[in-house]
């Protein structure tokens, strides 16, 4: 369960106060699909940032599964993630530095999981990538990388699950690929899951639809009854 | 924990390159200070095995005075002891030495040793090709003479020489003599005769610098005992000195523990100049984990685990690069030896160069705190990356606002150098003064930096766009220009600053010789030799020369206080009150002297004793005007009245005096003579003069000046070439840093140089703009050091040394050339990456 009281964003820069976010009430069910939609600059990434203590509201406070995250430090809030939320992004965000397994292992580790390179190796089977374990970020064609990563989000089975714009870099073909990943992590597992895109047809994939203009909620649809079953044709482009 | 140290595995593994050059740093400042602390320790060692040899016994006995007959008698109750094995008696004397077979040559000063059979007791006299050394080789004659002494004449066994009257035929040629110290300086080469022969030859007669010394040998564990009771029972000729071979070892040991302690802190100065760039390199590497760093804290890791991860790996990397550093030290130790026969470099005990545990243990430690030290303060800056960063770009750590956190590390940091440099140095004043001058020095130099690098800013208007661009490229984000200037700055400050003062130094002394000022000196005169000595020199060079009358004297007394090494109270000079003093007496001021009090006496004689002392005395000893000192002249003693206090320009003194004496009361005292004189200009005519005086005088030394500068000149250039060295070191950091800081930006360089290069800009004009960019750098570097060496050199020259200080322009220009010249080729060639890759690809990366 996520809840937003009030919960507003606004920036200084230079002289001039920008209000990225109005103030929000918001809830989410917990095992929900939400999208969240809308043009650049609008406020959606940051809604996601906030939802994941990457970021501190200017008011109003964030509940998740009933614990106040504004209060939380930022080791708590580290230490939170780590074990509640997983992330995928728009430009997949791998470690360079280290190969396709060991991105893998890496929130693993840090939430000390016993037998971790087994889990690892399973969840690298899991995105189909059985083979591609030492390879580096930058040995891996998009679609690859994105795998690795929506594998690491889903190392210590997160209930909550937080993808921006997933399938931006991506072509079509490995872009179904990858809303097909994450909905069947929503649907088996049972996570939340929240996703930003201004794809309009991807949006109508979730249960909910959430629309944002110049940080204001323009629309809050629910039960979008014509979901497609995930492994026809089309269904994400 | 755990997790930190895979993760630092990990990264090591694809970014040791990018920090190889910090690696670098710590080896080569942890490479100087274990070979350097290495090499001290192993000498120690030595001294340690062979503390007998040098001494050459248990315990010595010596004076500069032939043994009168209470001494002797002490001697001789020593001698009959049960615990004292031998006793053999050695005099060293300085005299004059010239080849018989060689009638032209020039007499040569020698510092000469007369031994007995049973010397010596310990260590051995090793001769050339592997000659035995036996007394029996001095009988009838014989002599042995340091070996290369008397290259010129080409002398060797079998060839005569003249000491006095007595002619001696060379028997072995010395190569190491057991018992020689440590310190480099002698007025002239060893040669070796019998003691009886040194009687014949009238050396020991009275007043010639001789030096007398008794050798016991002991069973094992009595020389302790027995030198205690020796000090004793001589206690009451305090000109006499007793000392066990322990007391030598203990001095040299300590003298040596305070050289390891000072070369380690040049080690030091090249690590801690490492350590900057450690802290430049940390910072900017930081900057490029940026992203990393915010993806770790999406995934949850905390602070303390993401800054643990990179500081195991800047810790592993200073610890690779201390090991990197023992090897340095390793190669450097095994290429020693062979260099010090090269520059004909002789150590008086034999020497295993080897590195020593202790060495490497510390060289370790200090390679680790240095790299965690430098690099705390910028891993402090991870706390500041927000993990949002993964989000939205551009959301960096803002400015440099220095939290609490940063403070309290910061202090800690000082406190941990300072630990570091007391440790080094052994004391914690020398720590103290050591991170003042750093600081001190660094903060200038950088003050500099940052004007200079002002200034340029300005002249980014300039209208040609190459210049223009260059100019930028000093300024480009993560560019390491000021430390860069810092670094090469100073190294070739300390390489100017000392080439400098070496020149100084050697034109001052020319400019000495060249200037009508003695440079023959004629000492040991006797009073019925003067006549005789004035009538050649004036014969020979067509001036009558001055005689100054000479006298040894002790002080034993002030104001009634009886004066011995007793009563001398720990806090007064004990050097000053203990000394043998060498006074003259005259009836005018010198032209080099001025009275500060009192009043100088006229040109009339009394045979009421009074004094004039100079300055130091009245400052170190505490003595007054109307102050009485009681002298002991050989014997007779004489008491005196201060009725004048000098000021000696020591500056420009031929002779100077601490203590004068109204002419009168010392008519009868035993005078020797000693002139000063200028002697002819061609080398052939010094020769004439000096054979003369030898013939005719044997006992009236000669020191040449001339040769004296020489030997002189070698020391100041072998001290020289040590201190470039280390500038040469930190120069190499200084270019280490560079390389450093060019592979840090390279990525920044090379979309750069893509965009140029898609913009249409041709090879030939990225080459030109890094040509500008370093040679700017090397150029300013290269301004900065000379500009503080100019002014270090005038300070030290005019205030410290008291020479004229002259300014060196070609010294000053060849660093400047030597800074350009080497950042331009190593900008360039680090560069060479971004001046040759292809624009698309780099562009599609991005």
């Amino acid at each position: 369960m996520i809840q937003l009281r009030k919960v507003s964003k606004v920036v200084t820069s230079g002289n001039d106060q920008l209000t990225i976010l109005h103030p929000l009430d918001l809830e989410i069910a917990a095992g929900e699909f939400v999208s969240i939609i809308g043009p650049s600059g609008s406020g959606k990434s940051t809604l996601l940032g906030l939802i994941a203590g990457l970021d501190a509201p200017s008011s109003g406070s964030i509940l998740l599964e009933g614990h106040d995250i504004t209060t939380m430090s930022e080791d708590d809030l580290a230490a939170l993630r780590g074990g509640l939320i997983g992330f995928v992004f728009q430009s997949f965000h791998l470690i360079p530095s280290l190969t396709a397994f060991e991105n893998i292992l890496i929130p693993l580790e840090i939430a000390g999981v016993a037998r971790a390179s087994e889990r690892a190796r399973a969840l690298l089977d899991e995105v189909g990538l059985r083979d591609r374990g030492h390879h580096y970020p930058s040995q891996l064609s998009g679609g690859e990388q994105q795998r690795v990563a929506i594998a690491r989000a889903m190392a210590n089975n997160p209930r909550i699950l937080l993808a921006d714009e997933p399938t931006g870099n991506l072509d079509s073909r490995n872009g179904r690929h990858i809303i097909d990943l994450l909905l069947r992590i929503n649907r088996e597992q049972g996570a939340t899951l929240i996703l930003v895109t201004h794809d309009q047809q991807l949006s109508n994939l979730a249960d909910r639809r959430i629309g944002f203009r110049d940080g204001v909620v323009v629309e809050d649809v629910k039960n979008i009854p014509a979901r497609p079953d995930p492994e026809s044709e089309g269904a994400a482009q | 924990m755990i997790f930190s140290l895979r993760l630092a595995r990990r990264e090591i593994r694809s970014s040791w390159h990018r920090l190889i050059f910090f690696f670098l740093c710590i080896a080569i400042g942890v490479g100087a200070i274990v070979c350097l602390r290495s090499l001290v320790q192993n000498l120690k060692a030595s001294v340690n095995g062979e503390a007998q040899s040098l001494l050459t016994a248990d315990v010595q006995v010596s004076a500069n005075a032939p043994w009168n007959e209470a001494a002797q008698a002490v001697l001789a109750t020593a001698a009959r002891r049960p615990a004292v094995l031998a006793r053999t008696e050695v005099i060293e004397t300085a005299t004059m030495l010239r080849a018989t077979d060689h009638p032209t040559a020039q007499p040569r000063i020698v510092e000469l040793k007369a031994v007995q059979p049973d010397f010596p007791f310990y260590g051995t006299l090793q001769l050339s090709d592997g000659l035995p050394y036996s007394h029996q080789l001095l009988q009838n004659r014989g002599i042995l003479v340091k070996q290369g002494a008397f290259a010129a004449l080409n002398l060797g066994i079998g060839d005569r020489v003249r000491i006095g009257p007595l002619d001696f035929t060379i028997r072995g040629l010395i190569e190491k003599e057991p018992g020689s110290t440590l310190n480099g300086f002698s007025l002239g080469p060893r040669v070796i005769i019998d003691y009886r022969d040194a009687e014949a030859a009238g050396l020991l007669g009275f007043g010639s610098r001789t030096r007398f010394r008794t050798l016991f040998k002991t069973r094992a564990g009595e020389a302790g005992s027995l030198a205690e009771e020796l000090t004793a029972n001589l206690k009451s000729q305090p000109s006499i000195n007793v000392r066990s071979f322990r007391n030598s070892q203990d001095r040299l040991s300590e003298s040596l523990t305070q050289v390891e302690d000072y070369l380690s802190l040049i080690g030091l100065v090249i690590l801690v100049l490492g350590g900057i760039g450690i802290s430049s390199v940390t910072r900017v590497f930081i900057q490029q984990k940026m992203k990393t760093i915010a993806i770790l804290k999406c995934l949850g890791g905390t602070n303390r685990r993401v800054l643990g991860a990179y500081l195991f790996q800047i810790l592993a990397l200073g610890g690779v690069g201390s090991l990197f550093g023992l090897l340095l030290a390793q190669l450097a130790i095994i290429a020693l030896p062979g260099y010090l026969e090269n520059r004909g470099g002789r150590l008086p005990f034999n020497i295993t160069f080897e590195l020593t545990p202790a060495a490497m243990l510390q060289g370790m430690g200090i390679g680790l705190l240095i790299s965690l030290l430098f690099s705390l303060l910028p891993l402090l800056e991870i706390r500041r990356i927000k993990p949002i960063l993964v989000l939205r770009s551009g959301d960096g750590p803002t400015g440099w606002h220095i939290d609490r956190v940063q403070a309290l590390v910061g202090l800690a940091v000082l406190a941990g150098l300072l630990g570091l440099a007391s440790w080094q140095a052994g004391s914690l004043r020398v720590g103290v003064i050591f991170l003042i001058g750093m600081g001190a020095t660094t903060a200038v130099l950088s003050l500099a930096a940052t004007a200079l690098l002002r200034f340029l800013r300005r002249l980014r208007a300039i209208p040609s766009f190459t210049l223009r661009q260059g100019i930028n490229s000093l300024h480009r984000p993560g560019n390491q220009t000021r430390i860069i200037l810092l670094a090469v700055g100073l190294g070739v400050f300390l390489g100017v600053a000392v080439r400098s003062l070496q020149l100084n130094l050697s034109e001052e002394f020319s400019l000495d010789l060249d200037s009508f000022q003695a440079d023959l000196y004629l000492i040991d005169i006797q009073r019925d030799q003067r006549a005789g000595v004035e009538e050649i020199v004036a014969r020979r060079t067509g001036d009558k020369p001055a005689m100054i009358p000479t006298i040894r004297m002790r002080i034993t007394s002030i104001n009634d206080r009886e004066i011995s090494p007793d009563t001398i109270r720990p806090d007064e000079n004990r050097g000053l009150l203990g000394r043998e003093y060498i006074s003259t007496f005259r009836g005018r001021l010198e032209t080099n002297e001025r009275i500060i009090d009192g009043r100088f006496w006229d040109e009339t004689p009394s045979a009421d004793p009074e004094i004039s002392i100079e300055e130091l005395l009245h400052r170190e000893l505490g003595l007054q005007l109307n102050d009485r000192v009681t002298f002991d002249l050989l014997g007779r003693r004489l008491t005196a009245r201060v009725t004048s206090i000098r000021k000696v320009d020591w500056r420009n003194a031929r002779t100077g005096f601490l203590i004068v004496f109204r002419p009168g009361s010392l008519d009868d005292a035993p005078t020797m003579y000693i002139s000063a004189l200028r002697g002819p200009n061609l080398a052939a005519d010094r020769a004439r003069l000096q054979r003369e005086l030898v013939d005719r005088f044997p006992n009236v030394s000669t020191i040449d000046v001339r040769d004296i500068v020489d030997v002189a000149r070698d020391i100041v250039s072998n001290v020289s070439l040590a201190i470039s060295f280390v500038g040469g070191f930190v120069l190499l950091s200084g270019l280490l840093i560079l390389i450093g800081s060019i592979a840090m930006t390279k990525f920044n360089r090379l979309y750069e140089a893509a965009i140029l290069k898609t913009l249409g800009a041709k090879r030939r004009l990225i080459i030109l703009v890094t040509l500008i960019e370093y040679g700017l750098l090397g150029l300013l570097a290269g301004l900065l050091g000379s500009a503080a060496a100019i002014a270090l050199t005038w300070a030290i020259s005019e205030k410290a040394l008291r020479i004229n200080w002259h300014f060196s322009p070609g010294v000053n220009l060849l660093g400047i050339a030597v800074a350009f010249v080497l950042v331009t080729v190593v900008g360039v060639l680090s560069s060479w990456d971004v001046l040759i890759r292809k624009p698309l690809g780099i562009l599609r990366n991005e």
